[in-house]
């Protein structure tokens, strides 16, 4: 019995690791993360970015054509 | 949200990791109205794990809240909205500045953050003429500032004429002349102006994009079938023009 639990002991820490895997998400109430991109559609104006729309509430959305 | 909220100070932007014209192709065909970013690394900055995902900040570059677009309600975004800059008359023409101006600077700051340009550089111009005033350079700064924007707007225009989004491009130009008028910087908006009305060709693609805008708007009034004829008659009467080409692509998604 005993040799039983040593055993398992291990294998449930890595599962609670697991389920409890990286966090989706930026932080709430942290600032927020600057970003990159190589070119803008539907912009004129300053390039948009975190730094440049301070001022503005911002919606963004992340998204792919597939 | 844009539609909604823009005048009350928010900014939309979709970021997607993919390559240009894959992006450029959909943002054609889909006529998306926002501010479309290509080759963005922001799902890696923002933890994302399942698209789509939107991620809402307030004024302050704070995150306020995370999670699946479906699930954003007009309240949390009325929230972020407070003590949000919002969009002035100026449009596009309203600037950001870098560095924050004082005392006889302020007026003429806080009329290029309106986005009068015009007014902005005179009073600026006039401040710089003044032997009484001493903040020189400050004023060169914002001087610089300013024309360093009106050559971006410029630039953007050009670029848009040379990829034949004609309207797009006149409505640029038109702001600037509008807008800086009685400025030197004014001239090259207004030369611009000139020659699309004297190309017959740049005439052409700004009919064609004016029909497509109609056309578009008869796709929300009336939905996509109805609005079809609209975009075949642009089709077969301005064959060549970047309108056509668009016009094309959304027949396809019938």
């Amino acid at each position: 019995m005993r040799r039983l639990l040593f055993a398992a002991a291990p294998v449930l820490a890595l599962a609670s690791i697991a389920s409890n895997s990286l966090p989706e998400g930026p932080e709430i109430g942290g600032p927020a993360p600057e970003f990159t991109s190589r070119t803008w559609f539907n912009n004129i104006g300053e390039t948009p970015s975190i730094a440049s729309l301070k001022g503005k509430a911002v919606l963004i959305e992340f998204w792919a054509t597939w | 949200m844009q539609d909604e909220f823009g005048k009350d100070g928010l900014v939309v932007v979709a970021l997607s990791d993919e390559e240009d014209q894959k992006v450029a192709d959909y943002v054609d065909k889909h006529g998306i109205g926002v501010r479309v970013a290509s080759g963005s690394n922001g799902s890696g900055q923002y933890g994302v794990r399942g698209i789509p995902a939107s991620a809402l900040l307030n004024p302050k570059g704070e995150v306020v809240w995370f999670g699946s677009p479906y699930s954003l309600s007009s309240s949390k975004v009325k929230a972020a909205l407070k003590g949000a800059k919002k969009s002035g008359k100026g449009g596009f023409l309203s600037m950001n500045l870098d560095a924050e101006y004082g005392g006889k600077l302020k007026k003429a700051a806080g009329d290029a953050e309106k986005g009068a340009l015009g007014k902005a550089l005179s009073g600026v111009r006039k401040l710089l003429a003044d032997e009484k005033f001493v903040e020189k350079e400050e004023a060169m700064a914002l001087e610089t500032e300013i024309t360093d924007y009106v050559s971006l707007l410029q630039a953007q225009a050009d670029g848009f004429l040379e990829s034949r989004e004609v309207l797009t491009a006149q409505s640029i130009y038109s702001a600037l002349g509008d807008s800086l008028k009685g400025q030197t910087e004014a001239e090259a908006a207004v030369a611009a102006m000139k020659k699309i009305d004297k190309d017959e060709s740049l005439q052409k693609e700004l009919k064609a994009a004016e029909l497509l805008v109609k056309a578009q708007s008869e796709v929300e009034r009336r939905g996509k079938k109805k609005a079809a004829k609209k975009f075949e008659s642009i089709v077969k009467k301005y064959s060549g023009t970047k309108a056509a080409e668009r016009a094309e692509k959304f027949l396809k998604t019938l």
